[in-house]
């Protein structure tokens, strides 16, 4: 800053001061004479200053910003000087170093351009490593390429391991597995970190202090979660041995969802537990769980496709929380993706305790008869109750419900699945259902597991019911099948001794 | 229509006995007692939570036992049934 100082040269010769007695000037000269010093010395000296400022010195805000940024927005003195003594707390951890000693690891990290959020272009001379863990092992690029960041696609024409920009200090990509991940490159001395992030957080990335390789982690122990940090925030953290402690992240999500391009791959792989995987070779552009059908985006935008939807119900056998801390609980039931301005079913699994869990298995989606399980779509049969004469039974296959009707008579319609069901590894059937017609005789709905399907009411191992059910509720009818094993078949009945109960049914699974 | 007794566990038995609640069902017409007693059965009104949490709602009648062995056994009653009520009827022939 000693630049912006005025010194007793630059002064010397203007002003009023050492003129004569008599200074035998004209009156515009006589002005220019009182005006010289502010003119030629002070204002180019303040504007240059400003100038100096405005592009070298964070505002008051842009600090703020950062802080923010780098969620330590409550380094606060009431946090780190907690006996407020003035001095900061565990700061003889310095070692006796000025602030000065650290400066090196300020920006460790350089900026580098990446044109997309997948890709990056590496210009030529960029470093490739071949192993995380050996970063000895080098091979310099000839040419600039673009390299892809993101994902688990191999790369085809060079496979990349890690690539560092812009020399020692500097953001760096790394490869497992045929993929490439970052691997952010902090270089200088001493165990207080501080540095600003040349790229976004992604799960999987690394860190390396001075060309070696760092484990990292929260404070609590928990693993850096995607979108830990942005590019840009500026990071905090303490360097223990081999690792880098970060504050803790907070209610962040502890989900993880990855695409397969088929079913045989997403079996072949073990990914971190609590995986969800999706078949699906449409990018997946954002996922939300609802237990309704998505209208927009999650901001609101248009549907454009590949977003992911996955369905929840009131239980699901990969039921989880999608949060670190806290808890929100989700029970995906079903994986639909929009694909060309509909939405499509997607097969999905949850990798848990070591192996795939199936989600809930439905028989009946609001108008999908979901023809590949139980030997095609839906039938309807009949008896007469007590008898067990056939009586045809009364079904409307529609949009988005069947409607089950019984005549009145003590008649009985049966709507269920044409061939035998594997329910082992299921624990529960449900139906939901609402009621068009209310019964006015002795009045049931039923729903069945039964070994014959001629006899669904004298051959059921599993039943719930329920009895008088009246108009204007959707029912959810239930039933325990976690000790049902074998093959059965399903089906969901009405029965009215004097009136004619009319239900539409809207979703059948198990779970 | 077959009276079966519940105890407090909704588990189903052919015989009464203390802290257990007749019940009037169709549901066992015809079954054998290793069939009925390997069953639990939730009256209406009354529900009945599950080791996971899950709440069943009554009316709900589901095996706790193994639905395969239940039916075999079931099976085997419905084979020997008519061949014991032969035999019956040449003893007291």
């Amino acid at each position: 800053m000693d630049a912006y100082k005025i010194t007793e040269a630059e002064l010397s010769g203007k002003g009023v001061v050492g003129l004569a007695d008599t200074p035998r000037l004209t009156t515009e000269q006589m002005q220019q004479k009182f005006d010289e010093i502010a003119a030629e010395v002070i204002i180019p000296k303040h504007n240059s200053l400003v100038d100096k400022l405005e592009t070298d010195f964070a505002t008051k805000t842009d600090v703020s910003n950062a802080v923010f940024e780098s969620r330590s927005s409550d380094m606060t003195k009431a946090v780190y000087d907690t006996d407020m003594d003035g001095v900061v707390n565990d700061s003889e951890k310095l070692g006796g170093e000025p602030p000065s000693y650290y400066a090196a690891a300020e920006n460790a990290l350089s900026s580098y351009e990446s044109s997309l959020e997948s890709y990056a272009v590496l210009p030529a001379g960029t470093t490739i490593y071949k192993d995380l863990e050996d970063l000895t092992d080098t091979q310099t690029l000839a040419d600039e390429t673009e390299a892809l960041i993101t994902g688990a696609e191999t790369l085809s024409e060079v496979e990349y391991t890690i690539i560092e920009y812009s020399g020692a200090a500097a953001a760096v990509l790394a490869s497992e597995a045929g993929s490439v991940k970052r691997v952010h490159a902090l270089a200088g001395s001493g165990d207080n970190v501080k540095f600003t992030a040349a790229a976004d957080f992604l799960e999987g990335d690394g860190f390396s202090v001075n060309g070696e390789v760092v484990q990292c982690g929260t404070a609590d122990g928990e693993e850096l979660p995607e979108g830990y940090f942005k590019s840009g925030a500026v990071l905090v953290c303490f360097k223990s041995g081999d690792k880098l402690n970060f504050k803790p992240g907070g209610s962040v999500s502890a989900l993880k969802v990855q695409s397969y391009a088929t079913e045989a791959a997403l079996l072949a792989d073990t990914p971190k537990d609590g995986t969800i995987g999706v078949v699906t070779e449409t990018p997946i552009t954002e996922w939300v769980f609802s237990t309704t059908q998505p209208t927009t985006r999650q901001d609101g935008s248009e549907l454009s496709g590949g977003e992911l939807w996955f369905k929840c119900g009131i239980s699901s056998p990969a039921a989880r929380n999608v949060l670190k801390k806290n808890s929100a609980w989700v029970y995906p039931n079903l994986c639909y993706q929009y694909v060309s301005g509909v939405w499509i079913s997607k097969l999905s699994k949850t990798y848990q305790d070591g192996a795939w869990m199936e989600w809930s298995k439905y028989l009946y989606d609001k108008g999908d008869e979901c023809l590949t399980i139980g030997g095609g779509g839906w039938t309807a049969s009949g008896f007469i109750w007590g008898s067990n004469d056939p009586n045809p039974g009364l079904v409307t296959k529609n949009a988005d419900h069947m409607l089950i009707g019984c005549a009145s008579g003590a008649k009985t319609t049966v709507v269920g699945k044409s061939a035998l069901i594997d329910v082992s590894g299921y624990r529960t059937l449900s139906l939901i259902y609402d009621v068009v017609t209310a019964g006015s005789g002795s009045n049931s709905v039923f729903l069945n597991v039964a070994s014959n399907k001629e006899a669904f009411h004298t051959s059921s191992v599993a039943m719930a019911r329920h009895n008088y059910p009246a108009v204007g509720n959707d029912y959810l009818l239930t039933g325990d099948i976690s000790a049902v094993n074998d093959s059965y078949y399903i089906a969901v009945s009405t029965y009215d001794s004097g009136g004619t109960l009319t239900i539409r049914v809207k979703e059948v699974w198990l779970s | 229509m077959k009276t079966v007794y519940i105890d407090n566990d909704f588990k189903c038995y052919t015989e009464n006995a203390e802290g257990r609640t007749a019940i009037e069902t169709d549901f066992f017409d015809g079954k054998c007692k290793a069939y009925i007693e390997g069953h639990r059965f939730i009256p209406e009104g009354q529900s009945w939570t599950r080791e996971d949490g899950v709440v069943f709602e009554g009316e709900m009648i589901s095996p706790f036992k193994d639905s395969a062995i239940l039916e075999a056994a079931q099976a085997v009653y419905e084979e020997l049934a008519p061949v014991i009520d032969d035999l019956l009827v040449a003893v007291c022939s």
